[in-house]
C-alpha cells in the first residue's frame, strides 16, 4: 500500500501547539487507496529525510500566508497572519522534496511556498494588488451556522498537463485565497489559470511528479473529479 | 531512528472535522529519541494493520470518553463519545499487543487499553464519591493552559518506580472518568490519595505503559523524560 505524508498543520488549543488536519483531506489519501502518514509541519532537519524515505508522495497543504520575506518583500497592510516556523521547515523539506523528485502535490499555500523557494514571488493580496480580479476569497469568515462561504470560477487547464489527465480543458474550481503566484519560479510551467490571469495550476518542466494547485480538491463535494487528483498519484506511480 | 505512532482524536470546527493531536506528545516522542508518526483516525479498519506494520511503538493518546456500550453499559452522566476513534483505537491496540511493541497509553488510552481487557470504568469521579481531590478543572478556559495538579504514591516494587526514581510526585489530572475494574492482568502501580488509579502495568506484557495523568506534558521533567525514554528504547 503506498503511503502518502500529509503536513498537518499547527494550530493552538488550550494554549498549547496542536498538529491538525482537516478529515476531507485524509479521507481523500484512503479513497485512492493509499495510508495517510501524518507528518507535523514543523520538524527538525534530520526528521526530514527520515519522512521522505518512509513515505512514496508528500502533500503539501493550506494555511496561513506566506512570509513576504522569502521574496524579498515586506508585508503589506493586507497581509495576514504569518508562521515563520512553519514556513522555515516546509521551505527546507520542499529543497529536500523537490532534490530527490518526491511525487508531491502542493495545494494553495503548498504551491504558493513551492514558487517561493524556487526564486518566484507572490501576489500578497490579490485585491489590493491586482484590479481587474476576479474573486478568489468568500466575503466573509464563516456563517453563524458554521458553514464556510462558498466561491467557485472557472480555470482553463493546458493540454498536455498532468491536471488536464485528470480534469480536461475547463474546470469549476473552489477558491479560498487572497494571495497567489506573481513571478513564476523558473523550474515551474503553468498549467492552469483563471480568467482574470491568477495562476491556479503549475507542474514542474522535468519529469517531477509534482502538481500544484490554488485550489482545494479535499473538499470532494465541489467536484467529483477532483478525486482523480489524488488517484493520480497513486496509479501514477507504479 | 524508531517510528513512534500517535493516534489523534476527531474535533469539529465549523461544518468540518479535523484529525487533531496535542502538540506534547509529539514533542514527547521526539525527545525519547523517535520519529513521531500521527496516526489520522480512520473509518477504516482495516488501515490498522498497515500502520501497526510501518511503526515500532505506539501512542494511544488522550480525549473524549470511551463509548460506555463497549462495556455493556448505558450512558449514566455527561460524556462525550466518538465511535470511529474507539473502534479504529481497539482495533490498533490489539494488533500492536499481537506484535508485541510497547504501547504507552495516556488518560482515555488507558481506560480503552483497560476495557479492551475486560475492565470496567468510574464513570464519573464526582458522581462517585470522589470529591476531595480535583481531577479536573470545571471551569476550564480556552487560553489558559493551567492543569490541575496533586499528589500522586507510586508502588515500589514497580518498573514505573525505577523510572520516575520517586515514591511521592506530583502529577497533572485532567479526567474525569477512571479505571474502575482492572482487566485481566493489569495492576495499578501508582494511586492519587483517594485511591484512584494513577498508572497501570501489564503482568503479561512488559512494554505497556499506562497513565491516567499526562506524561507528554511533563516530559521535560526529571523523571518523567526516562518514561519516554524507556519506551522508545523498548521499540
Amino acid at each position: 500500500m503506498k503511503k502518502i505524508g500529509i503536513l498537518f498543520w499547527d494550530e493552538y488549543r488550550h494554549g498549547y501547539r496542536s498538529h491538525e488536519m482537516n478529515k476531507n483531506f485524509i479521507q481523500a489519501i484512503e479513497k485512492s487507496g493509499a495510508l495517510p502518514i501524518g507528518i507535523p509541519s514543523v520538524m527538525e532537519e534530520e526528521e526530514m529525510d527520515r519522512y521522505l524515505d518512509m513515505v512514496d508522495v508528500v502533500i503539501l497543504t493550506g494555511g496561513e500566508d506566506i512570509s513576504p520575506f522569502l521574496y524579498e518583500e515586506e508585508p503589506l497592510a493586507e497581509t495576514n497572519e504569518l508562521n515563520i516556523e512553519r514556513d522555515r521547515s516546509e521551505y527546507r523539506f520542499i529543497q529536500k522534496a523537490f532534490a530527490i523528485k518526491k511525487p508531491t502535490l502542493a495545494v494553495c499555500r503548498g504551491m504558493q511556498l513551492v514558487n517561493a523557494v524556487f526564486g518566484g514571488s507572490l501576489y500578497q493580496d490579490i485585491p489590493s494588488q491586482k484590479k481587474d480580479s476576479i474573486i478568489h476569497l468568500p466575503k466573509k469568515e464563516p456563517t453563524s451556522n458554521g458553514r464556510f462561504k462558498r466561491q467557485y470560477h472557472s480555470i482553463e487547464i493546458k493540454e498536455g498537463s498532468r491536471l488536464y489527465e485528470c480534469l480536461g480543458d475547463r474546470h469549476i474550481v473552489n477558491s479560498y485565497h487572497h494571495q497567489a503566484i506573481k513571478k513564476l519560479a523558473d523550474n515551474l510551467k503553468i498549467t492552469a489559470t483563471a480568467k482574470d490571469g491568477i495562476i491556479e495550476g503549475v507542474e514542474t518542466k522535468d519529469d517531477h511528479l509534482f502538481i500544484g494547485i490554488q485550489f482545494h480538491p479535499e473538499f470532494s463535494e465541489d467536484s467529483e473529479d477532483f478525486q482523480k487528483i489524488f488517484g493520480y498519484f497513486v496509479g501514477g506511480l507504479d | 531512528m524508531k517510528k513512534i505512532g500517535i493516534t489523534t482524536g476527531n474535533i469539529r470546527v465549523g461544518e468540518f472535522y479535523f484529525s487533531s493531536l496535542s502538540g506534547y506528545n509529539v514533542d514527547a516522542v521526539r525527545d525519547g529519541g523517535a520519529l513521531p508518526i500521527i496516526i489520522p483516525t480512520s473509518a477504516k479498519l482495516d488501515l490498522a494493520e498497515v500502520y501497526i506494520e510501518s511503526i515500532d511503538g505506539l501512542v494511544i493518546t488522550g480525549g473524549s470518553d470511551i463509548s460506555p456500550f463497549l462495556y455493556g453499559k448505558d450512558p449514566v452522566t455527561h460524556e462525550t463519545y466518538d465511535f470511529e476513534r474507539d473502534s479504529f483505537e481497539l482495533a490498533l491496540f490489539k494488533l500492536a499487543m499481537e506484535k508485541g511493541i510497547p504501547i504507552l497509553c495516556i488518560c482515555r488510552g488507558l481506560q480503552l487499553a483497560n476495557v479492551a481487557r475486560g475492565g470496567s470504568l468510574i464513570r464519573d469521579l464526582k458522581k462517585a464519591g470522589y470529591d476531595e481531590i480535583i481531577h479536573v478543572v470545571e471551569d476550564f478556559k480556552e487560553d489558559s493552559a493551567n492543569d490541575s495538579y496533586h499528589i500522586m504514591e507510586v508502588d515500589r516494587e514497580s518498573r514505573l518506580y525505577s523510572l520516575l526514581g520517586g515514591e511521592v510526585l506530583l502529577v497533572n489530572s485532567v479526567h474525569h472518568q477512571a479505571i474502575n475494574d482492572l482487566g485481566e492482568n493489569m495492576k495499578a502501580v501508582a494511586w492519587s490519595k483517594d485511591g484512584v488509579i494513577e498508572a497501570v502495568e501489564m503482568t503479561d506484557y512488559e512494554g505497556f505503559y499506562g497513565f491516567q495523568f499526562h506524561p507528554e506534558r511533563l516530559y521535560q521533567k526529571e523523571g518523567f523524560a526516562n518514561i519516554y525514554k524507556d519506551f522508545v528504547g523498548r521499540a
